[in-house]
């Protein structure tokens, strides 16, 4: 009697953990597969599960649509802003860890910034790049991504950093190593994972950002690839086709990085409050 | 031994933080400074390098006057409340659920960690086209199965709210209780209850094993150890994902954008002020707008912070 409870709610758990998988899983697998259909079967009154792969939806977007520009101009932007932040960010993130420059005082305020919401300051952003002549420029959004990301950036490398002993960093110093060589040969290898994982951050969120390049660079010589993807949607008459091929294209990057900061999403995403 | 760390090389380490400091400084009060000027103007989107008509408070005037400004408070709130109760009520149990050993634990984890990183943009296509009316997935599938279609992105009141007599209509309209409203809801909940789900699972991972053993030693039920235990305990945890929740969600504006531009039905305070300033073009009342919404930003997370985020500072 018991065993068999134990079996019957044994299979329970996992028809649950099944259908909760599906659920998270489904419709980006299910991009994925539609966009290899042609357009005729995407809206076709059948689910087609069965098909022959067609190429023609990446074709479309590459070809006529000019998405290896806009792939460009995406990559431009999320490597040139994970760059500097990364820059900035480092050694702001060890003198706060290690020197506990400015106190929880400080730690409180960089957290502020990261409070306003994009569509909030969009205005100011907007008139002030009018006045440098910056709207349409991929400058403009590299320099808007920097502040949207830096403050979070500073406060998730700080979390790693304050895990790192202070034991090793005081007996370089007492071998004689100055605070440079400390922080440059010492620290930076250390804080690796730390590293990798902010910058892969700085990198998707970028990669994501739509209202700001929406607004800010809307040419189609800086769109970028959210940008792009979105016209799809809010056109006229709506294709299908492109816009799931648009969205693998886009995702694609975000899948094969995201695996590099699976360990480290939970400490990330809350500053190294919950680890 | 950290004191003398902190006397020594003061330099150094101002130096060291010195950058960021700058970068954040400049691109956070410039241009909320800015703004704060610019709200006092009326602004002129074409001519630029004229002197502008100084209006005093008329911008904030003109936005409190605008119903639009009104409604869309209103369901920035309804926003707020029926995508952050639901991700933290079933990212709670999903944590408690899995935590145990079963097979197949990090595919699990590693599934409900897409949606998170995923772009907004690509998530709002995709649900758009799961519920597309004509050719969507959801409704191919109740043909299927033989049951009737359903307008998923339909504006109108849920049937069942607008037929209850008198109040109704009043109901689904206050409480925007209609399609348009629960699928950015929804596309909000199966973005973020991942989040909520890997956090609180992080939080009971990190939790003293020996306070359950106790637990159990005592004979308490599975319900008495949650209730009394494990609720307790999490409770840090819950006010850091609510904190989180409500800054993130306070910046939603692709997933509703993209799916309904900016109809009313679905015009949080976001698409508003986007509306404002960029479809009509009106630079000053966007700045007065852009102003009050960062007020009214720091009076809920003060609120927040009043009510139990205090306990949790660290």
């Amino acid at each position: 009697m018991s065993h068999r409870y134990k079996i019957t709610k044994s299979i329970l758990f996992y028809l649950l953990l099944i259908s909760i998988v599906l659920f998270w899983s489904f419709p980006i697998f299910w991009t994925f597969i539609s966009s290899f259909k042609s357009d005729n079967l995407i809206v076709s009154q059948n689910l087609n599960l069965f098909f022959h792969p067609t190429l023609d939806n990446y074709r479309k977007i590459f070809a006529s649509h000019n998405f290896f520009h806009f792939l460009y101009n995406s990559a431009y932007v999320a490597i040139v802003t994970t760059f500097i932040v990364f820059l900035i960010s480092f050694p702001g993130a060890y003198s706060l860890s290690r020197f506990k420059t400015g106190g929880a005082f400080f730690v409180f305020i960089i957290m502020l910034t990261r409070v306003a919401p994009p569509a909030a300051v969009l205005m100011p952003y907007f008139l002030i790049f009018r006045i440098f002549k910056l709207n349409n420029t991929l400058t403009a959004l590299v320099i808007v991504n920097i502040a949207q990301n830096l403050s979070f950036m500073i406060l998730m490398l700080k979390s790693f950093i304050d895990e790192i002993p202070y034991s090793i960093e005081e007996a370089a110093r007492i071998e004689g190593a100055s605070w440079y060589q400390v922080f440059i040969l010492l620290i930076f290898p250390l804080a690796r994972s730390g590293v990798l994982t902010t910058s892969i951050f700085t990198f998707i969120f970028t990669w994501n950002e739509y209202l700001f390049a929406m607004v800010l660079c809307s040419s189609n010589q800086v769109k970028t690839l959210p940008v792009a993807a979105g016209d799809f949607v809010t056109a006229y008459a709506i294709e299908w086709g492109p816009i799931f091929s648009s969205g693998v294209v886009i995702l694609l990057p975000i899948v094969v990085l995201s695996f590099f900061v699976q360990k480290y999403i939970v400490k990330g995403l809350t500053f190294g409050a919950v680890k | 031994m950290k004191n003398s760390i902190s006397k020594s090389n003061r330099i150094f380490r101002l130096a060291l933080l010195a950058p960021a400091i700058v970068v954040l400084a400049v691109t956070t009060l410039i241009p909320i400074l800015y703004m704060l000027v610019d709200s006092l103007y009326r602004l002129d989107p074409v001519v630029f390098k004229k002197a502008w008509p100084f209006v005093g408070l008329g911008n904030y005037v003109d936005v409190l006057k605008d119903p639009m400004f009104w409604s869309s408070m209103q369901k920035t709130v309804l926003f707020l409340i029926y995508t952050i109760t639901p991700q933290i009520a079933v990212g709670f149990l999903l944590a408690v659920l899995f935590f145990r050993e079963f097979r197949g634990k990090t595919l699990v984890q590693t599934i409900m960690l897409f949606p998170i990183l995923t772009t907004p943009v690509v998530i709002s296509m995709i649900w758009k086209y799961f519920f597309d009316f004509d050719t969507g997935f959801l409704n191919v599938l109740l043909t299927k199965i033989g049951l009737p279609p359903q307008t998923w992105l339909s504006t109108q009141g849920f049937s069942f709210i607008t037929s209850i007599p008198t109040i109704g209509p009043w109901l689904a309209k206050t409480f925007s209780l209609n399609w348009a409203f629960a699928s950015i809801v929804f596309v909000n909940f199966w973005q973020w209850t991942p989040f909520c789900f890997l956090v609180f699972y992080a939080g009971l991972t990190a939790l003293p094993l020996e306070v359950f053993d106790a637990c159990r030693v005592d004979g308490a039920t599975g319900w008495q150890t949650f209730r009394f235990v494990t609720l307790p305990l999490l409770q840090p945890v819950v006010w850091i994902v609510l904190f989180m929740r409500i800054i993130d969600c306070l910046k939603v504006y692709a997933q509703i954008w993209v799916v309904f531009g900016n109809a009313e039905p679905t015009r949080i305070i976001n698409v508003h002020l986007y509306t404002i300033g960029f479809v009509m073009s009106d630079y000053g009342k966007a700045s007065a707008l852009g102003i009050i919404t960062l007020l009214f930003i720091a009076f809920i997370l003060f609120g927040n912070y009043l009510l139990g985020g205090k306990r949790n500072e660290s």
